[in-house]
């Protein structure tokens, strides 16, 4: 149900909870634990309807898990407050632990969040949803069709680059290139022998994608008809009346409590 | 006779235990002795390529081993190198891996890497160049400035100046016109015989290596379909279909021509061979 959502709503509402968790207050634990729960309840059932398994979602954090420790540790030794317990010079203060604990949550809510938009959204659908959003933008000159068809171009080309590169390390480790041994600068100078090779690559198949293009008579966004309209149906006004009220929820609960 | 490959159960299986698991590789022996001209077919898609690169340790198999001159070359994975240089791979469109800013300096790359001498480098490039067929002249050029065979011919150049005592070449005449087909190819056999190397060719045209093998893998879903001869391959033109893969023109005529009633051997594959049972059956006929 969310993958069939319009993008542009997609896009509206997690901005709309980017916006809700960085103003969702974590003063007190009270606050903390309300506007949190209330966020992970939401992102739950978000998820819970999109059928995407929670083992996923919990994958794309492994990457950024060293970020999240590192936050924790600032937070727990740097925060002024009582006191806890002293180790030589770093003071652990309650304070310091609340708040590494709610800035977690706060970054995993982040992360998990808004994966789920592109767990849900085919990357066409959301560089079209991004161009009509920006449409308005036209009006001060902003090239908004030509940023998204680049956006479209590279989203569409990271994997085959990914499969260039590891094509041409294999050829090179064929001829006795070595990319793990040696000091930084041997490393580093290792590299060579891929990035020439694939800039030279990627330059032609961008010439060649011009080329491509140009002969389909491609000439920019003006005039140009799409394949699938975007159109708003009676569900994803739902949707976004719902985000509305969570949005709505979590600024009230910092308010009133 | 000393077998130089030994492959014995590989398998290789992509993403295991995921919903995207995918055999490219199951459960394959074979091996290849010295000096044997090899060549492995299949359809696009069928585990050729992969298979390859298992040789000269590339991608570790899932289960299974490769032993080059009766060493496993997983047994100790730091040392893999050492068999990189005794297994020469020359990949598609090989040309996509130059990156020097002369064609000596490109040739040089692999040889440096097996830490020779200058002197020694110097030499294995100069004799690399001339079994490819090129002049000494564009040594000093830069290779993007090349045309498309000759870059091609510079790569190759490249792994020969490692003189591998196994060169696997993966579909080295892709994208050529028929004149340079015949050209690399010719090298190729030079290499072979002069070097007494062992070579493996892989490709999915029948044209290409008729005439030049002694031997013929046929792969099929990442398993060995028939292996033997090209006279024994060609012979079995059924299988060969439901692999993808056709005969060479030359033999289908003469299963037509068998299917017609004509009392021909169907085995044939070049066009000589042709000609030498046509004059005889025409001798046969005029001595009724």
């Amino acid at each position: 149900m969310i993958h069939k959502l319009d993008p542009r709503i997609k896009l509206i509402a997690t901005f709309l909870y980017i916006v809700a968790i960085f103003m969702a207050k974590s003063d007190t634990i009270t606050h903390g634990i309300v506007s949190y729960g209330l966020s992970l309840l939401w992102l739950f059932i978000i998820t819970t309807i999109s059928k995407i398994p929670i083992k996923l979602m919990l994958k794309g954090l492994k990457p950024l898990l060293f970020i999240i420790v590192f936050t924790a540790v600032l937070n727990v030794f740097y925060t002024p407050g009582r006191v806890l317990f002293e180790f030589y010079f770093l003071h652990v203060t309650y304070e310091g632990i609340v708040l590494a604990f709610f800035m977690v949550i706060r970054i995993i809510l982040l992360i998990t969040g808004t994966s789920l938009l592109t767990y849900t959204t085919s990357p066409i659908m959301l560089t079209d949803g991004i161009e009509t959003l920006l449409n308005p933008l036209k009006k001060i000159k902003v090239p908004v069709h030509e940023l998204s068809m680049m956006m479209t171009i590279a989203l569409r080309f990271i994997p085959t680059l990914i499969e260039e590169t590891e094509k041409i390390m294999n050829a090179q480790k064929a001829r006795g290139a070595d990319f793990e041994s040696g000091n930084l600068i041997e490393r580093a100078k290792s590299l060579v022998p891929i990035l020439i090779p694939l800039f030279v690559s990627a330059f032609r198949r961008a010439d060649e994608l011009a080329i491509a293009m140009e002969c389909r008579l491609y000439q920019g966004g003006e005039g140009r008809t799409r394949l699938k309209e975007l159109r708003l149906y009676k569900i994803d006004y739902t949707a976004l009346f719902l985000c509305l009220i969570f949005f709505f929820f979590i600024i009230a609960s910092g308010k009133m409590l | 006779m000393l077998n130089v490959i030994e492959v014995k159960n590989l398998t290789q299986i992509y993403s295991a235990d995921t919903p995207f698991e995918q055999v490219a590789i199951f459960n394959v022996s074979f091996q290849i002795s010295k000096g044997e001209f090899v060549g492995i077919m299949g359809h696009t898609g069928s585990g050729k390529s992969t298979l390859v690169q298992h040789l000269n340790g590339l991608i570790k198999p899932t289960s299974g081993s490769v032993l080059i001159n009766g060493e496993d070359i997983w047994a100790e994975p730091k040392e893999i190198k050492k068999f990189r240089f005794k297994v020469g791979m020359v990949f598609q469109y090989p040309e996509h891996q130059l990156f020097e800013e002369t064609v000596f300096a490109d040739i040089a790359f692999g040889p440096k890497n097996m830490r020779l001498s200058d002197e020694e480098v110097e030499e294995r490039v100069h004799e690399a160049i001339q079994f490819v067929g090129l002049s000494p002249d564009i040594l000093d050029k830069s290779p993007f400035d090349l045309s498309g065979g000759q870059k091609r011919r510079v790569a190759i150049a490249g792994v020969i100046a490692m003189r591998p005592d196994i060169l696997i070449l993966d579909e080295p005449t892709a994208g050529l016109d028929p004149k340079g087909r015949e050209e690399i190819l010719s090298h190729i056999s030079e290499y072979h015989k002069k070097q007494g190397a062992t070579v493996l060719f892989v490709t999915h045209s029948m044209e290409d290596i008729a005439r030049i093998v002694d031997r013929i893998i046929v792969i099929r879903r990442g398993e060995i379909l028939l292996d033997g001869t090209p006279k024994e391959v060609f012979s079995e033109a059924y299988t060969l279909k439901k692999a993808g893969l056709t005969v060479p023109q030359i033999t289908s005529v003469f299963i037509r021509l068998k299917e017609m009633g004509i009392p021909v051997d169907t085995s044939v594959y070049t066009v000589e061979q042709a000609l030498d049972q046509l004059v005889s059956l025409k001798g046969r006929r005029s001595s009724y």
